[in-house]
């Protein structure tokens, strides 16, 4: 047994023995994924503080049923993934925009022919650190599950395992979603350069 | 050695999945200039998302959260004491039942086909208190269910 699983079941033990205030603990230690899956996630922040309280609400309501089969921050990411789900698909508004394939073969061919010839000016100048308020700009306009993953991988640092444990999608799906997530980002910022220089 | 360029693609698996990329293309990268410019932009790329500054909430969740708990639900244990209570009252109903009627008990078990009689009764009861048991569990099960919605 892992010293995370181990810490895990004390703190479950002690809250389903009535301890709430343990429960506390259990919302530190998780906050920061919890929060950062909302925030890219839901644009509207009345909305990311309701569904962050609903998010603990269900944890604690079904926290008799954990089986620790995985880490109870990775089971509590879940929960947070699958509420923001319902909330969006209750506004009807998509995860993930999908093109179809025509679109997607004329849009990889624009890709193509610009990364091709802005390659080499633009790269160096994008990816300088001062840059950085026009990438978070352009995370922002990706779609909420590129946006989700991108952050769990990159900021919290998760594995694809545990991404995929989240999501629910199989570990070749989240790391081909990964790529194109990375990539539509790349022409995003490299085309931003581009209006720029105009 | 590989001559064409690493697709964005191979790039990407270059970086972040080394072990999925082939051995040319990983040659190919670490002796081309122009693809080693991809590399570095991707590294770069990755490491300005993971200095960004996380969300901060300007509530207190924590707060929030634990001023709306109710009372812990234990199904289970209080499930238990139902069954303990049920089987103890109903061996002590048996024994109390054998001890008042002692001596008809007697002459029952002395007549052959009466113990016939009773040996296939006490087994429809026995197979109908297993269903009626595993009924019981799955309207808890359901039930538990509907409350967690």
């Amino acid at each position: 047994m892992t010293q995370d699983e181990k810490t895990d079941r004390e703190l479950v033990k002690k809250v389903l023995e009535g301890n709430t205030q343990i429960f506390k603990i259990i919302i530190s230690n998780t906050q920061s994924l919890v929060i950062s899956i909302i925030y890219k996630m839901i644009n509207n922040p009345a909305d990311r503080e309701d569904i962050s309280q609903e998010v603990y609400l269900k944890t604690y309501s079904k926290l008799a049923s954990f089986n620790f089969n995985s880490k109870l921050s990775t089971w509590i990411g879940t929960i947070t993934y699958n509420t923001c789900l319902n909330h969006l698909a209750r506004k009807k508004i998509p995860i993930l925009n999908v093109l179809d394939e025509k679109e997607q073969e004329s849009w990889e061919s624009i890709e193509n022919q610009f990364i091709t010839t802005t390659k080499n000016q633009t790269e160096a100048y994008l990816f300088r650190k001062e840059r950085s308020k026009i990438l978070i700009s352009e995370i922002e306009k990706l779609p909420p599950l590129f946006k989700t993953i991108i952050t769990l991988y990159h900021q919290q640092e998760l594995s694809y395992k545990e991404i995929a444990t989240i999501t629910g999608l199989p570990e070749g799906t989240l790391k081909s979603y990964l790529y194109r997530a990375r990539k539509q980002l790349k022409i995003n910022l490299l085309m931003n350069y581009k209006k720029e220089d105009l | 050695m590989k001559t064409r360029h690493a697709t964005d693609m191979e790039i990407q698996k270059f970086i972040f999945d080394q072990s999925e990329c082939a051995s040319h293309t990983i040659e190919h990268i670490r002796s081309c200039e122009e693809c080693n410019e991809s590399v570095k932009s991707y590294l770069s790329l990755s490491s300005i998302i993971k200095e960004q500054p996380e969300p901060t909430l300007e509530y207190n969740l924590s707060k929030l959260v634990l001023d709306q708990l109710p009372p812990i639900k234990e199904p289970e244990t209080s499930h238990n004491y139902l069954i303990n209570f049920i089987v103890i009252s109903l061996g002590g109903l048996i024994f109390l039942s054998l001890f008042l009627f002692k001596e008809t008990t007697i002459y029952l078990l002395d007549n052959r086909l009466i113990q016939q009689t009773y040996f296939i009764i006490s087994i429809i009861l026995f197979i109908s208190s297993i269903v009626v048991f595993d009924l019981f569990k799955s309207f808890t099960k359901k039930v538990e269910f509907l409350n967690n919605l």
